[in-house]
């Protein structure tokens, strides 16, 4: 078993690295506090092809990879959660869908300009009476002529706020729900009939972008389905399958980050006459976040590994998803307690990477959705 | 044009430390580009124009392609690297002799750049000394370039002023006259699949006694701290 | 002035004559002395005082190449400590090429054993390109030299890494031993109106 990372992924990692330290690391603040990324920041990760990094260059993606992008993403989550889930949520869910099951004209028409970041994308699932329970959802997709007529509304969406091409999920026959009665669509944020709310206000991520999508009488050509009509539930959940891994790739860059703050902090703060560093508590603490954090990088990497061998990662997604957000929870939590008072101020980062972290147990399916798959999995399995 | 740029891997000063007990320097991460070479490379990719050709050039061993890899990801469209065991170990005088064999066998460059000292030792000979071996015109501590014409205009840091050079030339650029671009993804994946070519020092047309620890004049018998 | 016999000498004396090849080893120290408007340069007044001791140290002959000075240069050479000067003429336009030619064919002419030059970023131009054409070694920004009597070795200290450590470079074999110094690392002599020497011109 080799576990080095190949040449291009080292350098891959080494640009992204210092791409964060000098252009959003010294932002990460700013884009807290004005809760949006600045359009020169857009621009910079548009020319270093942040926007297409796991997709095949035949289509204008960089060809990295799932290992090179959750390499990536480990490196933007060191630097600011609301860059990382941008950049995720467009990538992972946004223009997965069409990667994965959407025809080759469909292919060449929308994946350059997403790859480029031209265009944004957005995954558009979730409803008010849809969250956990997505086959509620109550969209409804009608048949005329030569397009679909879309009427409903998407609530909470990533990239809602600035998405080009949002792939949303519709009903086509309420009669089977999730067995054949969801269609996927790739909508345009320019068709007639497509219309954003306004921004959400949020405990973090504050730079990410989220709201409600309306869509009223909305045509959609029926060349816009993505994969079988019908079958919209499969390509969901294929899409999220291989979502939720990279989540992982960010929790384990914060994590990191995390770390060596804590440990910058506990070597200089001076209390009962030393370091804090010499003091058993933190040492605990340290150890146990490291120990946390060695697990989910060593699980993370090997889940994309599986997954550039194109191999199911179903219930690996899930855990990794699952087990990497509630570790981050934990290291956050002792990095806040390690830097004691400093950890409560807005002088520092680490308040908002405690505040940035909390979503990542609720969004991309809540960490009891993940549970239900792993369960599932493991029951049809008959074992582990 | 053809352009060469030597680039010589270098220990990275962000991540090295001082051991006091054994006087010597420890590597913690991989061996970088000199910085001025980076500088070197930046000027020759601002240069290019349609058709022409970037190839850089690199005395090391197999901890050198990293160096070599970061060159290509810049936009140098290849490399060779003589990792020839006899190579190594060498000074000045004998790495210039590889370098210009090397320049030679790849055939007639228009510009060759290269940095004007590196952090190791902060000489700068192998610029002037390669230009000597090529029969060439060079300048050191070049900040600014212009090619138009068969010659280059150039100026410089310190008291050497600006001049004109006929091509072939060979300049020797100041560490920090420019910011070397980051490249972005897609150069760095274009990298990895860029061809590099090991020469042995035999297909240079040199002899192991050139080159390498055999062929250097000057040898570095201790090492120590400094006073303070 | 040394006592010592050459080989050269002794072979003379005995009316030994050798091969072309077999010249006499290379003996004495050559400083390379620039000017700036007209004066010596204090770079190489400060290597020149280094190359002085040296030359005591070896019991050799001083002598300093000249570029682009006349007659009153000589002399001031010759009072801060220079056995003899030899004057070059300064390629019009002082570029690096013609220069470390100029000087490379005086130093195979004189066959000095070291040479050395103040650090000027003119010398740092021009002395690799004169190493390299001798195909000699050069320790290029020496911080300090410290010459040897029994192996007749000038050992360099040059800072490594920006100053994080020292390295004493000599250079055993080829000649001559170049020295490049680092800058201000000379020590300017002072002048003794009483010393003779002898000036000569290069041919061109």
């Amino acid at each position: 078993m080799d576990f080095t990372f190949s040449e291009e992924h080292e350098m891959l990692r080494d640009m992204t690295r210092k791409f964060v330290d000098n252009e959003v690391k010294p932002l990460a603040r700013q884009i807290d506090e004005e809760e949006r990324i600045p359009p020169e920041l857009m621009g910079k990760l548009r020319e270093q092809g942040f926007f297409g990094i796991p997709f095949s260059e035949e289509y204008g993606g960089v060809g990295a990879g799932e290992t090179g992008y959750c390499i990536v993403l480990e490196e933007m989550g060191r630097g600011s959660a609301s860059v990382a889930v941008l950049l995720a949520a467009h990538t992972s869910i946004g223009v997965m869908g069409i990667y994965l099951d959407g025809t080759e004209e469909q292919k060449q028409k929308y994946l350059p300009e997403l790859c480029s970041g031209e265009k944004i994308a957005a995954f558009a699932l979730t409803e008010p009476g849809a969250g956990s329970d997505a086959a509620a959802i109550a969209t409804t997709a009608v048949p005329d002529g030569d397009d679909y007529v879309l009427n409903g509304s998407k609530l909470y969406i990533t990239n809602g706020d600035i998405a080009d091409v949002v792939t949303v999920f519709a009903v086509t026959d309420k009669g089977l729900g999730v067995r054949g009665g969801i269609t996927a669509f790739i909508v345009e944020s320019s068709m007639p009939g497509f219309s954003r709310g306004p921004r959400e206000k949020k405990m973090g991520i504050r730079g990410s972008g989220t709201c409600e999508l309306f869509f009223k009488d909305m045509r959609v050509p029926k060349a816009n389905v993505i994969g079988k009509i019908g079958l919209g539930f499969v390509t969901a959940m294929k899409t999220l399958d291989v979502g939720r891994l990279s989540l992982g790739g960010a929790c384990v860059g914060a994590c990191k980050e995390l770390i060596d703050l804590s440990i910058q902090h506990a070597s200089q703060r001076v209390q009962f006459g030393e370091p804090i560093i010499r003091k058993q508590a933190i040492q605990w603490m340290l150890a146990e976040m490291a120990g946390d954090t060695f697990a989910m990088e060593s699980m993370v990497y090997r889940a994309a590994w599986m997954c550039d061998q194109g191999i199911k990662v179903s219930r690996e997604s899930a855990i990794v998803k699952m087990v990497s957000s509630e570790t981050l929870d934990r290291v956050v939590d002792k990095a806040v307690q390690i830097h004691g008072g400093m950890g409560y101020m807005q002088d520092y980062p680490i308040e908002m990477m405690y505040r940035d972290a909390r979503i990542n147990r609720i969004f991309e399916g809540t960490n009891e959705v993940q549970r239900m798959v792993i369960a599932g999995d493991l029951a049809r399995k008959g074992r582990f | 044009m053809r352009i060469a740029i030597c680039v010589k891997p270098v220990p990275d000063l962000n991540t090295a430390y001082v051991s006091k007990s054994r006087a010597e320097l420890v590597e913690q991460s991989k061996r970088v580009p000199n910085p001025a070479d980076e500088n070197a490379v930046a000027v020759a990719v601002s240069l290019r124009t349609e058709g022409d050709e970037l190839v850089v050039f690199t005395v090391g061993a197999d901890t050198a392609v990293d160096a070599l890899r970061r060159a290509l990801a810049m936009g140098v469209d290849r490399a060779y690297l003589i990792d020839d065991p006899a190579a190594q170990g060498g000074d000045a005088l004998a790495d210039a002799t590889v370098l210009a064999a090397a320049l030679n066998h790849a055939g007639a460059f228009d510009l060759i750049l290269c940095g004007s000292n590196s952090i190791v030792a902060n000489t700068g000979q192998v610029g002037p000394r390669i230009a000597e071996a090529l029969g060439i015109p060079h300048a050191t501590r070049v900040t600014v370039v212009a090619v138009a014409d068969g010659t280059v205009a150039i100026e410089r840091a310190g008291a050497l002023g600006a001049a004109k050079l006929a091509l072939p030339a060979l300049l020797a650029v100041e560490p920090g006259c420019n910011t070397p671009r980051l490249p972005n993804a897609m150069a760095v994946m274009k990298a990895s699949k860029k061809a590099i070519e090991r020469p042995s020092v035999v297909d240079l047309g040199l002899s192991p006694d050139e080159v390498g620890e055999a062929g250097a004049a000057v040898r570095l018998r201790v090492v120590e701290l400094p006073e303070t | 002035m040394s006592d010592q016999l050459s080989a050269q000498d002794l072979m003379a004396a005995f009316g030994i004559s050798l091969e072309e090849e077999a010249v006499g080893e290379p003996r004495g120290v050559m400083v390379i002395a620039e000017t700036t408007s007209g004066a010596v340069s204090e770079a190489s007044l400060g290597a020149l005082g280094l190359a002085r001791e040296i030359a005591d140290t070896f019991g050799a002959r001083l002598e300093a190449l000249l570029i682009g000075g006349g007659e009153e240069s000589a002399q001031a050479l010759i009072r801060r400590g220079a056995d003899a000067v030899l004057l070059a003429a300064a390629p019009a336009e002082c570029d690096a090429a013609a220069c470390s030619s100029t000087i490379a064919s005086a130093v195979q002419a004189r066959s000095p054993e070291v040479l050395l030059f103040g650090g000027s970023d003119s010398a740092r131009d021009v002395a690799p390109r004169v190493a390299q054409r001798l195909g000699t070694g050069l320790i290029g920004g020496a911080r300090q030299v410290r010459a040897e009597a029994d192996e007749r070795l000038v050992v360099g200290v040059v800072p490594l890494f920006g100053g994080r450590l020292l390295g004493e470079f000599a250079c055993p074999a080829k000649r001559p031993q170049a020295i490049l110094l680092a800058d201000g690392a000379g020590r300017i002599p002072s002048e003794d109106a009483s010393r003779q020497g002898e000036i000569e011109r290069l041919a061109a």
